[in-house]
């Protein structure tokens, strides 16, 4: 089950940042991927938000900065749901 | 977003939609790509930095020139620009209150005059709206000095402003947030963070409206609808059901037929001629069509008709012969997906639009199709299907004459020619754009360059009205003639509109582009063919008319000279002539 949810969320990554997959780890962070800026974070965010169907808080989004905090949103998401 | 990625990256052919906004609207990038890609009119997207109007418009060689544009949309909000408005209207008065929403008016007014010097292509730009913003008092519509009218009172000084700018338009994005509805037009969190002023659930539909608006201004709208009867524009079969079992009237189902009727005639007051393919027996449809009482349509309505039981294919080839119009201006209307899956794999072109199953989503699948979309009005549009009408009579009164040129001097053709007058622009501008078949060398010449033409010494741009015995077939030729050499004037432009083909009203009107080229002191007049798919009917133009061949510079183009003498183009004598 986690396995499918890290593997959900670098497959969009992945899309909206135009690189592989396989160059999404768990440890990349904002400063791997050369055109993390602040335009496409947001579309990052709206595109997990449609790809989980969760609403993110305004204060989340400054948290965006790399797979594991995003990764960690989510479950808290999750499961406070 | 992946979809968006690969048409940004793919070669296929596009324009470039030049943006500038008040907001950041660097997020419609992926919509913009994929909306337009699927209306066929694929759109990459420039985004000039968000509130740098003038700076982005006034600098000759700035960011938004270099980008070179095909298209400009400027996007202005209310609130971006005068923030604090809606707080302090309360306590304002009401001159204040519209000098301030004026002084947007103006200000995008004079951008689009300013953007219209520097550029060629068409602008649109937004009407302004609050409807994106909580209302601060419900009941500010019941304030005739409220800012919902001042707003009002604006966008329509802005609309008229506008429509004296050539190839300046509207884009009511008003209306695009009243369609999705203002409460969830914006999301704060992208506004506060990133300076976007349209929510993700926007977007698309905000995308939707505007590439329809660009396509509707950058390509020519369609020319003919032609419907199937039974089921299509009224309930049932009239073969089975006979003339007074059809469903047509004032009560449901008939009432959706009538309505959708009405539609249809409403279009072709708009210009768009109305046409009808069935497969049916001929008597008991005219029957139907000519005096059923509650038919909103007649026969006169319809420049064509075929009903038979020959393929559609068949048929609709017919039509586009008789009204001389290329098939890929023909949108198609018809109930049963088999029909239309045929026309669609035997005519590609004829766009086939897709009725749903249901007759109450036919009006709305009508006014879906793109290529309806007229932006201007002129008024040769409003005129057109009556003139095609009075063409049928043209025809009968034809059969009845036996010879050509007895027909031909029965028709009493007047001819009025002179050159480019500002009344004349948009429509010299709109055949220039559209014209096809009879075209010398379909030079799509954009409007700016023609006003230049007008006003210069080394060329003329002139035209040719025609009235016959039927009534006024309106502006029907367009000619730019330019000097190439100091005693040789070329024909640039030569094209005449297909519904007065077959009348001999070239020949005048080359005999006028002469006279015009003589007064000049040309000795040699210059005639160019530039083969196109269409415009094999214009091959032997400059032969048929003493011209000899000077070059064949490549294999689509021939150049011909022929000498300019007193009567060397003589002027048909069954056309009087009557000068501006």
């Amino acid at each position: 089950m986690l396995e499918s949810l890290e593997s959900r969320v670098r497959k969009v990554i992945s899309e909206v940042f135009a690189i592989p997959v396989e160059q999404v780890r768990k440890e990349t962070t904002q400063h791997d991927i050369k055109n993390w800026d602040s335009t496409n974070v947001l579309h990052l965010i709206l595109s997990l938000e449609s790809e989980f169907g969760m609403t993110f808080d305004v204060d989340e989004l400054t948290e965006f900065t790399s797979v594991e905090t995003i990764l960690s949103i989510i479950k808290r998401k999750d499961a406070g749901q | 977003m992946k979809e968006a990625k690969a048409l940004e990256a793919s070669q296929r052919p596009f324009r470039k939609l030049g943006v500038l906004s008040s907001y950041s609207a660097e997020f419609l990038r992926p919509y913009i790509l994929v909306e337009s890609d699927r209306i066929d009119c694929l759109l990459k997207p420039w985004f000039g930095p968000f509130n740098q109007f003038e700076q982005m418009v006034l600098d000759d060689n700035g960011l938004l020139w270099r980008e070179n544009p095909d298209v400009l949309w400027i996007t202005l909000r209310i609130q971006d620009v005068d923030r604090y408005l809606l707080d302090e209207y309360a306590e304002i008065d009401p001159l204040e209150l519209n000098e301030r929403i004026a002084v947007l008016r103006r200000r995008m007014a004079d951008l689009c005059r300013v953007a219209r010097e520097q550029f060629k292509g068409p602008i649109l730009a937004s009407n302004f709206t609050l409807l994106d913003q909580n209302p601060v008092n419900v009941f500010d519509a019941s304030d005739p000095d409220g800012v919902t009218y001042a707003i009002a009172r604006q966008n329509r000084i802005l609309a008229k402003e506008l429509a004296r700018v050539n190839d300046v338009y509207l884009f009511d994005y008003q209306a695009c947030i009243a369609a999705h509805g203002g409460d969830s037009w914006c999301d704060r969190r992208l506004w506060y963070l990133a300076r976007m002023a349209v929510a993700q659930s926007a977007m698309k539909p905000l995308a939707q409206s505007l590439v329809r608006s660009v396509a509707a201004v950058l390509r020519p709208p369609a020319k003919c609808i032609v419907v199937d009867l039974d089921n299509t524009i009224w309930g049932g079969v009239v073969g089975d059901d006979g003339p007074s079992g059809i469903k047509l009237g004032d009560d449901y189902p008939g009432s959706v037929f009538k309505d959708f009727q009405a539609a249809l005639l409403g279009y072709r007051r708009r210009g768009f001629l109305l046409a009808i393919v069935s497969k049916n027996n001929h008597e008991l449809a005219c029957d139907v069509i000519d005096n059923h009482p509650e038919m909103v349509l007649r026969s006169d309505h319809f420049a064509a008709m075929e009903i038979s039981w020959d393929p559609k294919p068949i048929n609709l080839r017919r039509i586009a012969e008789k009204l001389n119009l290329g098939l890929d201006s023909f949108v198609f209307l018809d109930d049963n997906p088999v029909e239309r899956a045929q026309v669609r794999a035997v005519l590609p072109m004829v766009e086939v639009v897709e009725l749903p199953p249901d007759p109450l989503g036919y009006l709305p699948a009508l006014r879906n199709v793109v290529s309806l979309d007229r932006p201007r009005l002129l008024r040769e549009d409003q005129k057109r299907a009556d003139m095609y009408s009075q063409e049928a009579q043209r025809k009968q009164f034809h059969d009845k004459h036996e010879g050509i040129d007895e027909f031909l001097s029965g028709l009493k053709m007047t001819a009025k020619v002179g050159c480019l007058d500002p009344h004349a622009l948009d429509r010299v501008h709109q055949l220039i754009g559209k014209t096809n078949q009879f075209n010398l060398t379909t030079r799509r010449h954009p409007l700016d360059d023609i006003r230049r033409f007008g006003e210069s010494e080394r060329h003329e741009v002139a035209w040719l009205r025609l009235r016959d015995r039927f009534g006024n077939l309106g502006l029907v030729c367009v000619g730019i003639v330019k000097q190439a050499e100091d005693a040789i004037w070329e024909i640039d432009t030569f094209l005449m509109s297909c519904r007065v083909m077959g009348r001999g009203v070239e020949d005048a009107f080359l005999s006028y582009l002469a006279e015009l080229a003589m007064e000049h002191g040309a000795a040699r007049i210059r005639g160019v063919y530039a083969k196109t798919d269409k415009n094999q009917p214009v091959a032997m133009f400059y032969q048929d008319h003493g011209f000899a061949q000077i070059e064949h510079p490549n294999e689509n183009t021939w150049i011909f000279e022929k000498e300019l003498r007193t009567n060397a183009f003589p002027w048909p004598s069954r056309i009087e002539r009557t000068d501006s």
